[in-house]
């Protein structure tokens, strides 16, 4: 179990920052700004989080499997789709999360600083961000947790090979086949405790969030 | 004037149309209009906010907008405070937090001394930990005024900042900005759909209507009637009567329109000409008392339709069959019994309260002395 423990915690130290990167921007661009397909691109992000894991997979396979740089660099069945395989169904809800975050900040508060002689830059590192920071902490807390529980799509494009790619969750899956449900049950309960321990830091964020802005 | 800001903006918002030219010198200037005549827009054009297409701005002898060059400056480098309508103060910020935010990128300690400076200027150096939410409305309006003061702008803009306010407060804040004006010489341009406000605080006002310049004017000249009768119907304030200046039977020279005659002081010309008489100039007549030999001849009374108490001016609409009349006074001048929603009231204009403004062809009379205008057609 330590070695699945182990890959699942690489995984989320490479997915989370990917998720603040790629799902912060992605929801900034959504929020903040007005360009021509944005309901295109808001629609096609969700997507994943409506579409089975398994049709997911089967795309995303089918992407790294038909280009030969994919091929080549050999990420299916190994650690890269792991963390690829985690990132996808995560990144929507990381993607709302801080389109709700940036959409909550009022533009009028960007333009005073902006009159106030602040770059773009400092603007958003001042204003925008300090006041997005609890709705984006919430987010990543729920993607995050969703990344370390993906099974489906790990399972579709970077299988189930014991200290390669297996995470938790397959490691679970393996168990049960084995029907050794003493060791699933343990490592079900520790998945239990991050997503309860989760759950309450988005509580406590949120009403933070309340108490300092009321 | 020695104009600081010369702006020439002109852009299309869907079917809204706003084509605004401005010059303003070291001086207060109001823009005033109604509603959805594009005063607000016109800020956030000069702030560059609001992308304009066509125009061209000047500040302090820098060009910030010039369209034909294709020169526009963000709004970061404008050195244009704007004051917005609800101040937009940082909510995760303290009062002194908020003011540093305006010193721009100064060394650290320099900054924080010049942030509490400012912040003892509208005397709030006490308060200088509080988040705004923990601030009474005046107060973060000091923030707000301090804040934007202290990035040294060449020009400070105020979209309505005070209209949420109650009237004293209101005062207060318009003589604290008065002297900060003084203090600092930076040119303010102030938004606002209140008479009060021009008179209180403009130098100068531009009338905005439908999204063009209406026309400028001097407050002072204004006030003392040297403005065109338009602005005055723009302002929707004060009394003005359509008719024209002759003698009437007893030799006297009166201002005669449709429903009623205005005795004047004495005119020298007599034709069509238009009446204006200022609500504040109106007198009230108590009932007890005799009628001032003077006034007697513009005795009027009516009904009291509208009654309203703003910033220590009570402002009443009275329905005469003379007319409709504006009337202003001091609150506390008459007993308050004297005026109710309904009751009759009865009131006097002043013969040297009428100003004139001939529009048509004119005669000489023969008395002299009259405070009369002309239009220029």
């Amino acid at each position: 179990m330590a070695q699945a423990l182990m890959i699942s915690l690489k995984v989320l130290a490479i997915d989370m920052p990917l998720l603040t990167l790629l799902g912060g921007t992605v929801g900034w661009l959504l929020a903040k700004r007005d360009f021509r397909g944005r309901a295109l691109v808001s629609l096609l992000v969700q997507l994943p989080i409506i579409l089975p894991p398994s049709v997911l997979g089967l795309y995303l396979l089918l992407v790294l499997g038909r280009f030969s740089f994919f091929r080549e660099a050999g990420l299916l069945f190994a650690f890269p789709a792991a963390v690829l395989g985690a990132l996808i169904p995560s990144l929507p809800i990381m993607i709302q999360a801080s389109r709700a975050a940036f959409a909550g900040v009022d533009s009028e508060l960007e333009e005073a600083a902006l009159t106030l002689g602040r770059r773009p830059w400092e603007v958003f590192l001042g204003v925008t961000l300090p006041l997005a920071r609890r709705t984006l902490l919430v987010g990543l807390a729920l993607s995050s947790a969703r990344a370390l529980g993906d099974f489906g799509v790990t399972l579709m494009v970077a299988g189930n090979i014991p200290g390669r790619t297996q995470t938790l969750p397959l490691y679970i899956y393996g168990q049960v086949g084995s029907l050794n449900f003493a060791r699933a049950h343990l490592a079900a309960l520790l998945l239990v405790g991050v997503g309860i321990a989760s759950l309450c830091l988005v509580r406590m964020l949120e009403a933070g969030a309340h108490e300092r802005l009321a | 004037m020695n104009a600081l800001l010369d702006a020439q903006v002109k852009v299309a918002i869907g079917d809204f149309q706003l084509d605004v030219s401005l010059k303003l010198g070291r001086e207060i200037g109001v823009l005033f209009g109604p509603s959805g005549s594009g005063k607000s827009v016109t800020l956030r054009c000069l702030a560059g906010l609001r992308k304009v297409p066509s125009g061209r701005i000047t500040l302090s002898g820098r060009v910030l907008l010039d369209s034909p060059s294709g020169v526009c400056e963000p709004p970061h480098r404008r050195k244009m405070g704007l004051l917005f309508q609800d101040l937009a103060l940082f909510p995760h910020m303290t009062a002194l937090e908020n003011v540093l935010f305006g010193c721009g990128r100064r060394e650290k300690g320099k900054a924080v001394s010049i942030a509490r400076d400012w912040l003892a200027r509208v005397r709030l150096g006490p308060l200088e930990d509080r988040y705004p939410s923990q601030l009474s409305g005046g107060q973060r309006q000091r923030v707000a005024l301090a804040r934007a003061l202290a990035n040294e702008p060449d020009l400070l803009m105020l979209d309505e900042p005070f209209s949420a306010l109650d009237g004293p407060l209101r005062r207060n804040l318009r003589r604290e900005l008065r002297e900060l004006h003084a203090e600092t010489g930076v040119p303010i341009l102030y938004v606002t759909h209140q008479v009060e406000d021009i008179c209180a605080l403009g130098d100068r006002v531009f009338f905005i209507e439908k999204g063009k310049l209406a026309g400028s004017n001097l407050v002072e000249d204004l006030l003392r009637g040297n403005g065109r009768v338009n602005l005055w119907r723009m302002m929707g304030w004060g009394n003005i009567f359509e008719g024209d200046v002759r003698r009437n039977n007893e030799g006297s020279t009166v201002f005669r329109w449709a429903s009623g005659e205005l005795a004047l002081k004495e005119a020298t010309l007599s034709g069509a000409a238009i009446a204006f008489v200022r609500p504040d100039r109106i007198r009230f007549l108590d009932p007890r008392l005799p009628v001032d030999e003077e006034l007697s001849k513009n005795t009027f009374s009516g009904r009291v339709e509208e009654l309203l108490l703003d910033g220590g001016i009570l402002r009443l609409h009275v329905r005469s069959d003379r007319g409709h009349w504006q009337i202003e006074q001091k609150e506390g001048i008459s007993p308050a019994e004297f005026f109710q929603l309904e009751k009759e009231v009865r009131f006097a204009v002043p013969p040297g309260a009428v100003e004139l403004i001939f529009t048509g062809e004119m005669k000489e009379e023969e008395k002299l002395g009259s405070s009369f205008v002309e239009i220029s057609a």
